[in-house]
C-alpha cells in the first residue's frame, strides 16, 4: 500500500472535515445568492470563539456552540450591509476576512498573553465497535471524532433541506431568480438571510472543528487558506452537496498526502501511478461519455499519464524542501479550477444585491 | 429646466462632490473610535494608547519619516487595487505580488555590484515590478483561457508565494553568513535608496507622486483610461463598443501586480535591512485595499488615506511596545473601514440622490465566474 | 369620472379610488379610479408610458401608492407586498415573466403555493394539482418540463397556472400578447373566456386596440398617468379609443417611401450559429440593398438576438459567410468596430449605453479613439466636446449638460443617444433592433423619421422588432423568423397580417434542429 494505508485515510478524512463544514454553509449562502468571500474570517472566528470558550467552560460541546454562535454574527453582520443595504458582497466578504482574522489575533493576544495556558480539551474519537476494525477504511470511517462525523452525515441534510424543502427551494429560487421568488409572494430578503446565516454556521463549525477536533490550541490565521479552499471547493463542486463533498475529499487527500511524503521525504512508485491514472481518467471519462475531445485537449493529460508512468516505473529520488510540499494543496486548488471547471453553471444571482421592486425607483 | 428644477440639481451636484469626502472622514473617525473603545475596554489607558500612537507615527523626524515609508508601499497598493477593479478584476492577490516584486527586487539588488547607483536602483525596481507582473499573470491567464475567477486563484497564489519565500531564503538566496541566519544577502548600497536628510526619509518616496500622477494622466487623458472606464461602468456596452474587455481585465490585473511588485522592491529597498526576509510584506496587501476602498477609489484620495493607515501601523507598533496592546487592532481598524466603507454606500445614495455613488466602490454585475 | 356602473350587484372585484404613484418628480399615477366588476375582462388601455405597469404593480403590492384607496371585493385594503395581494386573491402575471427558469413547471407552482417553511416539499401533489388545473382550463404543459425549454406561450400558461393554483380571483395580466404570435392569442383568448365564465374578473393591460375589442367588456384608456375614460366595448369604437390614447386625432402612422434599391450592402449566405446544443440560427441567407428596409418579423426567442449578435460580430458564426459592401465581413470585434455598420441593440440599458456615465462619454462609446478625438491614445477633450455638443444639438437630445450622467436623462433621450452615435458614424448598415421599445409617441416619430432620412441617403436597413405593426409600415420586404429560420421573406404588399401571423406560428412546435456534431 505504500503511503495509502490506514492512517493516511483517517487523516484525509479529518483533514477534509474543517473544509467540508465551511463549505456547505458557503453551499447553502451562494445557491442563495449570497457570495461570501470572508468564510475564512469566519472560521477564524469560530475557532477563536470555540478555544475560548472551550477554556472557560471546560466544555468543548459548549465551545462548539459559541463557534457557531461567533460564526452566525459575523455572517449577521455581513446580512446587514450585503442585504438590508445591499451593500457590494465582495467588499464586505473582504471586511469580514480581515475583520474576522484581526478580531481572532487581538483577543488571542490580550486574553492569553501570559496566561502559559494554550492548551485546551479537545473532542476525544468516538469509536464505533466492529466497523472500526475493518481494515484500510474502518479507522478512517469509524474512529473519529462527532464533529468530523457530523460534517459527513450534513452532506446528506443539507442536500435534504435544498431539494426537499419548502425552504430549500426559496433558496435555490432567491440565487437564481430573486425576481420570481418576491412576485410569489415569498421575501428575498428573509430567505438571504437564513441562507446567509447557514454560511456563518458552517464557518463556524469549521473553525471549531479545528481547534477542538483536533488541536486544543489556537494560533494566529491557523485557517491557513481553509476558507478560500471552501471556497474553491463550492466551485469545483459544482453548487452540489455531494459534488462539494468529492472537493473536499480531494483538497483534504491532498492535505494528507503532502503531510505524509514530507514525513516519508521522497515520493513513491505509488503517488506516481496514482498521478498516471488521473491523467489517464482525464482522456477517458469524457470518451466515454461521448464527448468530442481534440489531440490538443488530450495533450495535457496524456503527457501527465505517460510522464506518471515512466516516473513510476523509475521512481528517482526526490526530496523537496517542506515548503514545496506544503504548496501542494493550493496548486492543486488552482489546477482543479482551471483543469476541471471551465465554464460551470452558478446560480445566476449570486453575488446581486436585490432591489425589491419599490425600492428601485 | 425651470428654475426650481436648476437649483435642485446645482444642490445636489454640491453635496455630490462633497459627500464622498465627507463619508470617508466619517469612516476613518468612527473605526477609529471603535478600534480605541475596544482598546479601553480591554482594561488599556486610552490616553496613554493615544499619546504613545501620535509619538509613534509623527513624533519626531525619524517616525515622520518611518511613517512615510509605510506609505509608499501603501499608496502604490492602493492604485494596484483600484486599476485591477477598473477592469472589472478583484485582485486579491496583492501580497503575493508583493513578494514576488520582493524576490526579483533581491536577486537584482544582490547581484550587479558595482553598478551606478541610479541604475541599479532603477534596474531593481523594474525587476519588482516585472515579478509582481508575472505573478499575477498567473491568474490572469487562468481566467484568460480557463475563466477560472481572479478573486480566488490570486488569493491562493498568495500562500504559494509566502511558501516559496520562506523556501528562497533557506535554500538558493540564504545569506551564506556564518550565523545560519533565515534572511537573504543585503542587497548591494548602490541598490539602496539613498536618504534624504538626516532623518530616515529616502528618496523612494518620489514614488508617490509618479504613480498618483501617472494613473490620474491615464484615467483622464487616454482611450485606456476611456476603456477601463467603460468596462466598469457597463461591461456588456463596452463589450458591443468593440473594446477587447477580457484582454483589457487581464492587463489590468498585470499592471495591478505590477504596482505591487514595486511596492515589494521599495519594502526591501527602503528597508533597514535590505534583505529578503520571511514576513517582510505581512498584512500591506490587504491595508492597501482598504486604502483604495477608504479613498473610494480615487487614485489623490489614495495619498490621504494611505497617510492614514501608515500612521496607524507605526503608531500601533509604538503603542505595542509601550502600553502593550496588540498591533493586530490594526486589522481591526481596517476591517471596520472596510465594512463601514461598503455599508457607507447607501448613505452616499440618500445623501446624493442617485446611485452613480454607489458604482464608484466596486464595479457593479455578476462577480464573474467565481 | 365616466364611471359606468356594472349591472352586477356584488361588490367590484377592485375598485381604486383616486391613487396616485410618484417617482421622484415624475407622477406616474394622478388620482386614478376605476371599478372592475366581477366576471368581467377590463382592459387597462394606453400608449407606453401611460402608467399602467405602474397602476397594477402598486394594485399588485409591489409598489406603495401615495394617495388613494384601493377597495377589494368591496373591503378597503392595503396591499404591502405581493403575498398580501395573494391573500386577497389578486394575481397578476407580469410583462417579463416571473419563473424561476432552470427549474421545472412543479417547482416553480410549489414556489408560488408554498412560503418558506421547513416542511418537506411534496412535488407530487403539486404535480397532481398543477396537471388537473392545466386541463380543467385548457392550459396544457408538462409539469416535469424545464421552464428554459418551454415556449414563452407555455411560460404564459405556467404563469397563469400559478395564479389558478394561488386561488387568484382576480388576475392581472400585463401586455399578455406581447410574446405572442397572433394564432396563440386565440388560444389563450379562449383560457381567459373560461376564466371570466367561472366567476373570476381579468384585468387586461395592453396598447393593441383588436385584442381588447376581442375580449374585453370594458376598458379604461390611461394617458400621462390619468384616466382619460371609461367606456363599454360595445359602444365604442376604435378610433375613439385610439383618440383617448393618445391625445390627439391622427394617430402615429408612417409612410413609407420607396427609394431606388442600391448596390447590394449586405450579403448573408447560410448563416449558422450555434447555442448550447442545438441551431438557433439555422441556414439563414438574404441580401439587404441600399435604400431599403428588410424587416424580420417573428415572436420573441425565435433567434432573432443571435442573428443580430453573429451580424455584428457578438456571437460566433458556426456556418456561412457574411458580406458587406461585397468584401467578407470581419470576425468578432473587428466587425463590432466596423465603421460601416451602425447597431441599435435591443437592449439599451444592457448594451448600448453606460447609464452611469455622462452623456457625451455614451456618444463616444465607439469612436473616442478615431481621429481626431484622439492620437496615439491621447484623448482630445476639446474636440470630443465639440462632436458630442454637434450631435446633441443636431439630434434633439434634452439635456441640461453634457456631463449629466444618462441615467438621468429620459428612455427617450438615451434612445436618441444611441441613435446620434451610431448614424453619426454615417453607416451604409443599420441594424435597428426594437428601436422604438418602451418610447413614448414624440420620441418614436423621431426614431421613425431619422430611420427615414437614413433610408432616403441610400443606407440599408435590418429592423427587427417583435412589433408587428412596425415592421409592416417600415419594411419594403419582410422576413418572418421561426426557429432560427427564415421561413419566408416576402415583399411587403403580400405580407398583411392574415399572411404573417400563420407564418409566424407555423413550425413553432417543432423542435429544434440539432446541431451537427
Amino acid at each position: 500500500m505504500g503511503p495509502f494505508d490506514s492512517a493516511l485515510f483517517v487523516s484525509v478524512v479529518g483533514l477534509s472535515a474543517p473544509v467540508l463544514w465551511a463549505a456547505l454553509g458557503e453551499l447553502i449562502s451562494e445557491r442563495g445568492g449570497v457570495i461570501n468571500i470572508g468564510l475564512e474570517g469566519m472560521v477564524l472566528g469560530g475557532a477563536f470563539a470555540a478555544y475560548y470558550v472551550t477554556w472557560l467552560t471546560g466544555s468543548v460541546w459548549v465551545g462548539a456552540l459559541a463557534s457557531i454562535a461567533a460564526g452566525v454574527a459575523f455572517a449577521a453582520i455581513m446580512g446587514v450591509l450585503a442585504i438590508d443595504r445591499q451593500a457590494d458582497q465582495i467588499i464586505v466578504g473582504l471586511g469580514i476576512l480581515i475583520l474576522g482574522g484581526g478580531a481572532s489575533a487581538l483577543a488571542f493576544e490580550q486574553i492569553f498573553t501570559g496566561t502559559g495556558r494554550t492548551i485546551v480539551d479537545h473532542m476525544s474519537e468516538l469509536e464505533i465497535p466492529l466497523l472500526s476494525d475493518v481494515p484500510v477504511i474502518g479507522e478512517a470511517l469509524f474512529k473519529q471524532v462527532p464533529l468530523v462525523y457530523l460534517a459527513y452525515l450534513a452532506v446528506p441534510f443539507v442536500w435534504w433541506l435544498l431539494w426537499r424543502t419548502r425552504w430549500g427551494l426559496a433558496v435555490r429560487a432567491a440565487g437564481e431568480s430573486p425576481e420570481a421568488l418576491e412576485a410569489d409572494g415569498i421575501s428575498v430578503r428573509a430567505v438571504r438571510w437564513t441562507a446567509l446565516l447557514c454560511a456563518g454556521v458552517g464557518g463556524g463549525l469549521a473553525g471549531a472543528t479545528l481547534v477542538v477536533g483536533s488541536l486544543g490550541t489556537f494560533t494566529e490565521n491557523m485557517s491557513a487558506g481553509r476558507g478560500f479552499i471552501a471556497l474553491a471547493a463550492v466551485v469545483f463542486g459544482r453548487w452540489r452537496p455531494v459534488g462539494v463533498l468529492g472537493a473536499c475529499l480531494v483538497f483534504g487527500g491532498a492535505d494528507a498526502l503532502q503531510l505524509r511524503l514530507q514525513a516519508v521525504g521522497s515520493i513513491p512508485w505509488q503517488v506516481w501511478t496514482l498521478v498516471a491514472l488521473i491523467g489517464v481518467a482525464a482522456v477517458a471519462v469524457p470518451l466515454v461519455r461521448g464527448r468530442q475531445m481534440t489531440p490538443a485537449m488530450a495533450l495535457v493529460p496524456g503527457v501527465v499519464a505517460v510522464a506518471g508512468f515512466v516516473l513510476a516505473v523509475t521512481e528517482p529520488t526526490i526530496d523537496p524542501p517542506s515548503q514545496i510540499w506544503l504548496m501542494f494543496p493550493y496548486v492543486l486548488a488552482l489546477l482543479v479550477l482551471a483543469g476541471f471547471v471551465g465554464r460551470a453553471r452558478m446560480p445566476s444571482a449570486l453575488g446581486l444585491p436585490y432591489r425589491r421592486a419599490s425600492e428601485v425607483a | 429646466m425651470t428654475a426650481l428644477a436648476a437649483t435642485r440639481a446645482r444642490r445636489r451636484l454640491d453635496l455630490g462632490a462633497l459627500a464622498p469626502l465627507a463619508v470617508s472622514v466619517a469612516v476613518a473617525v468612527v473605526a477609529g473610535a471603535v478600534c480605541l473603545l475596544v482598546i479601553g475596554l480591554t482594561g488599556n489607558s486610552i490616553a496613554d494608547t493615544a499619546s504613545a500612537f501620535v509619538d509613534g507615527a509623527f513624533g519626531g523626524e525619524d517616525a515622520v519619516g518611518d511613517t512615510i515609508a509605510v506609505m509608499i508601499p501603501l499608496v502604490l497598493l492602493g492604485l494596484a487595487w483600484i486599476v485591477a477593479s477598473s477592469g472589472r478584476q478583484i485582485n486579491l492577490g496583492l501580497e503575493g505580488q508583493i513578494l514576488a516584486g520582493g524576490i526579483g527586487t533581491t536577486v537584482v539588488g544582490t547581484n550587479f555590484d558595482g553598478l551606478a547607483s541610479p541604475l541599479h536602483i532603477a534596474l531593481c525596481v523594474l525587476a519588482g515590478g516585472v515579478c509582481g507582473a508575472l505573478w499575477a499573470a498567473l491568474p490572469a491567464l487562468l481566467w484568460v483561457w480557463r475563466d477560472v475567477s481572479v478573486l480566488l486563484s490570486s488569493f491562493m497564489l498568495n500562500f504559494v508565494a509566502v511558501l516559496l519565500v520562506a523556501w528562497l531564503v533557506r535554500g538558493p538566496l540564504q545569506n551564506p553568513g556564518p550565523l545560519g541566519i533565515v534572511e537573504s544577502r543585503p542587497v548591494a548600497l548602490s541598490a539602496v535608496w539613498p536618504l534624504v536628510g538626516s532623518g530616515s526619509l529616502r528618496w523612494d518616496w518620489v514614488l508617490i507622486p509618479i504613480a498618483v500622477i501617472a494613473l490620474v494622466v491615464v484615467q483622464r487623458w487616454t482611450t485606456t483610461g476611456f476603456r477601463l472606464r467603460v468596462i466598469s461602468a457597463n461591461e456588456s456596452a463596452a463589450r458591443h463598443a468593440g473594446m477587447a474587455t477580457t484582454r483589457i481585465g487581464a492587463v489590468a490585473v498585470m499592471t495591478s501586480g505590477a504596482m505591487a511588485g514595486i511596492a515589494g522592491s521599495s519594502l526591501i529597498l527602503g528597508s533597514f535591512t535590505g534583505t529578503l526576509k520571511e514576513g517582510f510584506s505581512s498584512g500591506y496587501g490587504f491595508i492597501g485595499i482598504a486604502v483604495a476602498l477608504l479613498a473610494r477609489n480615487n487614485p489623490i484620495g489614495c495619498v490621504a488615506s494611505a497617510l492614514l493607515f501608515a500612521a496607524l501601523q507605526q503608531g500601533g507598533a509604538l503603542v505595542e511596545t509601550r502600553v502593550g496592546v496588540s498591533s493586530a487592532s490594526v486589522d481591526l481598524a481596517e476591517g471596520l473601514v472596510i465594512l463601514f466603507m461598503a455599508g457607507s454606500t447607501w448613505l452616499l445614495v440618500k445623501l446624493t440622490g442617485h446611485r452613480r455613488a454607489a458604482a464608484e466602490l466596486a464595479p457593479e454585475g455578476p462577480v464573474g465566474t467565481v | 369620472m365616466t364611471d359606468i356602473a356594472p349591472s352586477d350587484t356584488r361588490p367590484p372585484a377592485l375598485r381604486l379610488d383616486a391613487v396616485t404613484k410618484r417617482f421622484g418628480d415624475v407622477v406616474a399615477n394622478d388620482h386614478v379610479s376605476l371599478t372592475v366588476a366581477r366576471g368581467e375582462v377590463h382592459a387597462l388601455l394606453g400608449e407606453n408610458g401611460a402608467g399602467k405597469s405602474t397602476l397594477m404593480n402598486v394594485v399588485y403590492g409591489l409598489l406603495q401608492p401615495d394617495g388613494g384607496k384601493i377597495e377589494i371585493d368591496g373591503r378597503p385594503a392595503e396591499v404591502g407586498s405581493p403575498r398580501e395581494a395573494l391573500d386577497l386573491r389578486i394575481g397578476m402575471v407580469h410583462q417579463h415573466f416571473k419563473l424561476v427558469v432552470d427549474m421545472t413547471v412543479a417547482e416553480n407552482v410549489a414556489l408560488s403555493l408554498g412560503g418558506m417553511s421547513l416542511t418537506r416539499l411534496d412535488l407530487g401533489e403539486v404535480r397532481a394539482r398543477t396537471t388537473e388545473m392545466s386541463e380543467r382550463f385548457g392550459l396544457l404543459v408538462d409539469p416535469d418540463a424545464v421552464i428554459e425549454d418551454l415556449s414563452v406561450g407555455e411560460q404564459q400558461r405556467v404563469e397563469i397556472l400559478k395564479l389558478l393554483l394561488g386561488g387568484a380571483d382576480l388576475l392581472i395580466l400585463d401586455e399578455p400578447t406581447a410574446v405572442l404570435a397572433p394564432p396563440e392569442w386565440a388560444d389563450l383568448a379562449q383560457v381567459l373566456r373560461g376564466l371570466v365564465a367561472e366567476g373570476r374578473s381579468i384585468v387586461f393591460i395592453s396598447h393593441k386596440l383588436d385584442e381588447v375589442f376581442d375580449i374585453a367588456t370594458r376598458c379604461t384608456v390611461l394617458r400621462d398617468g390619468r384616466v382619460v375614460g371609461t367606456r363599454l366595448v360595445g359602444e365604442t369604437d376604435k378610433a375613439e379609443l385610439a383618440k383617448l390614447m393618445v391625445g390627439r386625432e391622427v394617430v402615429l402612422r408612417v409612410t413609407r417611401e420607396r427609394v431606388a434599391p442600391g448596390p447590394p450592402v449586405l450579403e448573408v449566405e447560410h448563416l449558422s450559429v450555434k447555442g448550447g446544443a442545438h441551431h438557433v440560427v439555422s441556414d439563414v441567407s438574404f441580401t439587404l440593398r441600399g435604400g431599403e428596409v428588410l424587416g424580420v418579423a417573428g415572436v420573441d426567442g425565435n433567434g432573432q438576438s443571435e442573428l443580430v449578435a453573429a451580424l455584428t460580430g457578438m456571437a460566433e458564426r458556426e456556418a456561412g459567410e457574411i458580406r458587406l459592401l461585397g468584401e467578407p465581413a470581419g470576425e468578432g470585434r473587428a466587425l463590432a468596430v466596423d465603421e460601416r455598420l451602425g447597431v441599435i441593440p435591443e437592449d439599451r440599458h444592457r448594451d448600448g449605453v453606460a447609464l452611469d456615465l455622462s452623456v457625451a462619454d455614451n456618444l463616444m462609446l465607439k469612436d473616442f479613439d478615431r481621429r481626431p478625438f484622439a492620437r496615439r491614445g491621447i484623448r482630445s477633450h476639446a474636440r470630443t466636446r465639440e462632436h458630442c455638443a454637434a450631435l446633441v444639438a443636431d439630434f434633439d437630445i434634452r439635456v441640461s449638460s453634457l456631463d449629466t450622467p444618462l441615467a438621468e436623462v429620459s428612455g427617450g433621450n438615451q434612445q436618441k443617444v444611441v441613435l446620434a452615435r451610431e448614424l453619426a458614424r454615417e453607416p451604409h448598415l443599420l441594424i435597428a433592433t426594437q428601436p422604438t421599445r418602451g418610447l413614448d409617441v414624440g420620441a418614436m416619430e423621431f426614431v421613425y423619421g431619422r430611420l427615414a432620412e437614413f433610408k432616403r441617403r441610400g443606407g440599408a436597413t435590418l429592423l427587427i422588432s417583435t412589433e408587428l405593426e412596425e415592421v409592416m409600415s417600415l419594411s419594403d420586404r419582410i422576413a418572418v423568423m421561426v426557429n432560427g429560420r427564415f421561413v419566408a421573406i416576402l415583399p411587403c404588399e403580400e405580407a398583411t397580417l392574415d399572411v404573417l401571423g400563420p407564418l409566424m406560428a407555423s413550425t413553432r412546435i417543432a423542435s429544434p434542429t440539432p446541431a451537427a456534431a
